[in-house]
């Protein structure tokens, strides 16, 4: 059985910033699971085939999550107001950026997880374009608009790889 | 030639926003260095107004990396503006806590922040001189030091609900006791993890008997020490009273925390929004003095666990007895204690009281006008003062944090440095590391110091007598 895991982060109390927030719970509904509550991550949830949380920002012990699944789906805001609203890219764990205090790149999680037990599971970092940031709860229009776009993209690619 | 100036920005690795200037003569050597703090938040304007109870929940805001320290803090001045005393299990947990947030903090600014100069040389390659370097060159260490934050991060979550930003420490207390699965959850990981601590000290104290000279050289200066203790001398991270110790090592003071103000000042200079703290009787600059793992370190009688308090004699026997005056040796102090708050939480483990449910007290009356709360954070002595009304409103907020005492030890660090390596050629990037990692031993925080909202990056500027910028590194 292939394990999915979809790791949502941002800060929801500063606007589109928490936008994978959104997505990971519209994605919990369309898979009929109950949505994360507030302050929950849903680490203590895990075990399914497709399993879904959200986090404030990465932390490099995720990795010890992550090793238990083949296919990662990261979500994360975009700041650029020109160009795609979404952007899917694929992860190279040697690709990771060196920096590293409170910015956690996937890429440098997918490099640690490689370096520690030799595996790399096809990864992709989808990001939504944002365009507030201020300090509340709730999404501006724009990046309302595209949460459900994020989650029917994340389950085409979901079902792609069942194909 | 032209006097030049060199800038470093942003400096990397740190927690916060900063910029150094390194001026240089005519002759090409060093004439002036500055370690600008150009962030600014003002945190302690904002809060008047608001309730006194709030604190413990803004102020921790302040801060991801140590939320814990200002919750704290915080929490402890708010018991002295409700004018009690938490009972005792209530300070045990708080204490755990803390050490929870000592381990994870130190353990990731050593293994992450400060191993990558340490194991691959000041010169390296950037591309290797990095956390990534680090996972690729030894893995299994890296595993290590992510297993040691977990631990300290899930004694933060099993008592506050979750790893940043907790909601435990009330005023009088604390707001839920320890589960009994919890506290064995803790336990059952504990041995491994007091291990690695062994083998953390056993891996600076290596690096710095193999590099003897440098370690002895490197940004090394007489300062003045301060941290808390017991009255017994020992090392305390919660409470205790303020030291202060003399470049000789000698005792200027000792006080409780009211009499901080009487004790300690605050220059001001035009080029940074850090403010410099000194202690008063001995005046500016005189009574600059350092902070964090070295400055509690030479400020201490003992450590207080049997482990560090070995490791303390070996620390201090690499000076003579004297006072250690080596910035590098930050990183070795850095990981005794470490060692220290494995030790202390496995104290509290085993404390009957650690489990008690008798966790808070409740105002007496009339609200004091005056609370004020000392710890030691992971980078030195934290300081909360507020001033409430007869409702409890705050009509006034003096913070001072860990970085800000030792922001003059930060730029006498670089002065240090810049004139040890910089000297007329054009400086190479492994020489403006080297002035970079001078800070880095500090651990400094930016946005604690300065209230501040937090980007990280540092900036590094060479500039010539006539003002031209010369060379200048931003990341």
């Amino acid at each position: 059985m292939v394990r999915n895991l979809i790791i949502g982060y941002g800060n929801p109390e500063r606007r589109d910033d928490g936008v994978a927030y959104y997505v990971v719970n519209r994605l919990r509904r369309r898979l009929a699971q109950e949505p994360l509550a507030w302050e929950d991550d849903g680490l203590s949830g895990l075990g399914g085939q497709t399993d879904s949380v959200f986090m404030r920002q990465l932390v490099p012990e995720l990795i010890e999550t992550i090793v238990h699944y083949d296919r990662l789906v990261f979500v994360d805001a975009h700041v650029p107001a020109d160009g795609p609203k979404l952007v899917c890219t694929r992860l190279d764990p040697d690709g990771g950026a060196p920096v590293f205090s409170h910015h956690l790149h996937p890429a440098l999680l997918l490099g640690f997880l490689k370096a520690v037990w030799d595996k790399v599971p096809l990864s992709h970092l989808l990001t939504i374009q944002a365009s507030r940031f201020d300090l509340e709860r709730g999404l501006s229009v724009e990046a309302a608009a595209l949460v459900e776009p994020a989650a029917e993209l994340i389950l085409e690619m979901l079902d792609t790889d069942r194909n | 030639m032209n006097a030049r100036k060199i800038t470093i920005e942003p400096v990397t690795r740190i927690e916060g926003h900063a910029r150094v200037t390194i001026h240089l003569n005519p002759d090409g050597g060093v004439d002036r260095t500055f370690f600008h703090v150009d962030e600014f938040r003002g945190l302690e304007k904002f809060s008047e107004g608001r309730p006194y109870f709030e604190m413990p929940q803004i102020t921790q805001r302040i801060c991801g990396i140590c939320p814990v320290s200002h919750h704290l803090a915080s929490a402890k001045a708010c018991d002295a503006v409700l004018g009690v005393e938490p009972p005792r299990p209530a300070r045990l947990l708080r204490e755990l806590m803390h050490m929870g947030q000592i381990v994870q903090s130190h353990g990731m600014h050593f293994f992450h922040l400060a191993a990558p100069d340490l194991l691959f040389g000041f010169d390296a390659d950037p591309a290797q001189r990095n956390v990534f370097g680090i996972v690729k060159a030894n893995p299994q260490l890296a595993l290590k030091a992510v297993h040691l934050r977990r631990f300290g991060q899930q004694i933060i979550e099993f008592l506050g609900g979750k790893r940043i930003h907790p909601n435990f420490a009330i005023p009088g207390g604390v707001n839920a006791p320890l589960a009994l699965k919890d506290r064995d959850a803790i336990a059952a990981e504990w041995d491994q993890q007091l291990a690695f601590g062994r083998e953390a000290v056993d891996l600076i104290k290596n690096w710095l008997a193999d590099h003897d000279e440098l370690g002895r050289s490197f940004a090394a200066f007489p300062s003045g020490y301060m941290g808390l203790v017991d009255s017994q001398g020992e090392l305390q991270l919660y409470e205790g009273q303020v030291r202060i110790r003399d470049a000789r090592g000698d005792l200027l003071t000792q006080f409780a925390p009211p009499a901080y103000l009487e004790n300690i000042g605050e220059h001001v200079e035009p080029w940074s929004f850090l403010k410099f703290p000194y202690y008063r009787k001995q005046g500016w600059p005189q009574g600059a003095y350092r902070v964090g793992p070295l400055g509690r370190l030479n400020a201490v009688d003992k450590m207080g666990t049997p482990l560090a308090e070995k490791e303390l004699a070996g620390f201090r026997q690499s000076a003579g007895g004297k006072p250690v005056e080596g910035s590098l040796f930050y990183h070795y102090a850095r990981m005794i204690e470490l060692l220290f708050a494995l030790e202390t939480i496995g104290r509290l483990l085993d404390d009957p009281d650690i489990l008690s449910t008798d966790i808070r007290t409740s105002g007496p009356g009339p609200l004091n006008t005056r609370g004020i709360g000392i710890i030691e954070a992971p980078r030195g002595t934290l300081i909360h003062d507020y001033t409430v009304d007869e409702n409890g409103l705050l009509s006034r907020v003096n913070l001072i944090v860990a970085t800000g005492h030792n922001n003059w030890a930060m730029n006498e660090a670089v002065a240090c440095v810049a004139r040890a390596y910089i000297n007329g050629s054009r400086p190479t990037e492994g020489i403006l590391n080297r002035v970079e990692a001078s800070i880095r031993c500090y651990d400094p925080c930016l946005s604690c110091s300065t209230h501040a909202i937090g980007k990280m990056p540092l900036q590094l500027m060479v500039m010539g007598a006539d003002g031209t910028i010369l060379q200048q590194i931003a990341r």
